[in-house]
């Protein structure tokens, strides 16, 4: 698809949806420093994948499978090495944070860290149905996955999550 | 199948709402729309007859926002002179982006940002002084993986072009085509060089560089950055 009309529905995918693109990777597990070279990854294969987007569907459930497709091999593509010097990176960016943050923002960073102990299947399903609000049959299309294993992934999602979290506000409370 | 599915805590139900009020800051946003407008805004510039693209909506349990910029003749060249953000709430994020030397502009380019219902603790706007959107990352060290190392020279060369710098967007294509020359990013690479000899006044050198690109990527979705930088 090369046609105006095709150029024009990546220019709206992009303008409507990058805000949104950029909160999606970093709840799919990107690093803070990365987001905006990931959020740009998936809008790049997003227009070369363009001829694979039906205009019968939303335009967010097609673009959160790009971006899931984009983190996995990403994460599947770094060393061990690299991923310690990214942890490391990481925490020399806690260690400069203010040290009172608004509640809020406090909660949002343990919803992340609770994430983290999600693998990255069983994570993309919570994300994109329990924080994205996509129905669970979208997403299982999205994703290209049987029904079934889309919500055994978001049960077990569902379940680590759950005890990920209510262990970090009870961490917090000590 | 088993469609049930337990039902999530309050503290969790809590939690996710509070997550879903998360916003990128306004700097971000029009950082990653300058790269986006430098890679792809001579194509989507030569579909845009009808003017921006804005599509009406809001993100779940967010405030719909926007970053307005401007979108210069082909050239994708976009600098922010400032971002302020406006009230809570249905607040308007506005970039003005100006070319560094005069260029008529020829449309406005409108990005929807969800805007936190609340404080958030890294408030990153309003940007005081005038910043370019393009090249405002900082170089990362080159031997993080193949790829990485593509995808910051073919950022070097957008962002380069972004600048109007064409000698320097032809140095990193020629750096990428050297290193990797059946690389992933080929036909970015490509599509790069071309708008750099375009911008350089070396046309004809860009048409036997496109030819050669629609001969070997006659599917590519870049063909109509190509053909907009042509002015085909």
């Amino acid at each position: 698809m090369s046609d105006g009309g095709a150029e024009a529905l990546f220019r709206a995918a992009y303008t409507e949806h990058l805000g949104w693109m950029l909160n999606t990777v970093r709840r799919l597990g990107v690093r803070p420093a990365d987001i905006e070279d990931v959020a740009h990854d998936v809008f790049s294969t997003a227009w070369k994948r363009l001829d694979t987007y039906s205009r019968e569907r939303a335009m967010r459930p097609w673009l959160f499978g790009i971006a899931f497709r984009v983190v996995s091999n990403r994460k599947a593509n770094r060393s061990g090495q690299e991923q310690l010097e990214a942890e490391i990176d990481d925490a020399r960016g806690e260690a400069h944070r203010p040290d009172e943050l608004l509640e809020a923002e406090v909660t949002r960073r343990q919803v992340l860290a609770a994430l983290d102990a999600l693998p990255v299947d069983q994570r993309a399903m919570f994300v994109g149905a329990d924080i994205e609000m996509t129905p669970i049959t979208e997403l299982a299309e999205t994703l290209e996955i049987p029904l079934n294993t889309a919500y055994s992934r978001l049960r077990l999602g569902r379940q680590r999550f759950e005890a990920a979290f209510t262990k970090l506000r009870q961490e917090v409370k000590r | 199948m088993n469609e049930k599915l337990d039902p999530l805590s309050d503290l969790v139900r809590g939690a996710l709402e509070t997550e879903r009020a998360r916003a990128p800051s306004a700097e971000q946003v029009a950082r990653l729309a300058g790269r986006l407008e430098a890679t792809f805004g001579a194509a989507t510039a030569a579909a845009g007859a009808a003017g921006a693209a804005h599509v009406a909506g809001k993100t779940a349990g967010v405030a719909g926002g926007k970053v307005t910029g401007a979108l210069l003749g082909g050239k994708a060249l976009l600098f922010a002179a400032g971002v302020a953000i406006g009230g809570a709430g249905g607040a308007t994020l506005h970039a003005k982006l100006a070319a560094p030397r005069v260029i008529e502009v020829t449309r406005v380019v409108e990005v929807k940002v969800p805007v936190p219902a609340e404080p958030v603790a890294e408030p990153a706007v309003p940007v005081q002084a005038p910043a370019p959107v393009v090249p405002a990352r900082a170089a990362k060290p080159l031997a993080q993986s193949g790829l990485d190392t593509e995808r910051l020279l073919i950022e070097q060369a957008t962002a380069a072009l972004g600048r109007g710098e064409a000698a320097q967007a032809l140095e990193a294509c020629e750096r990428h085509a050297a290193k990797f020359p059946t690389g992933q990013l080929v036909e970015e690479r490509e599509s790069l060089a071309i708008r750099a000899l375009v911008l350089a006044g070396r046309r004809a050198e860009a048409e036997r560089r496109a030819a050669a690109f629609r001969a070997r990527f006659p599917e590519s979705m870049l063909r109509g950055v190509i053909d907009a930088a042509l002015g085909e």
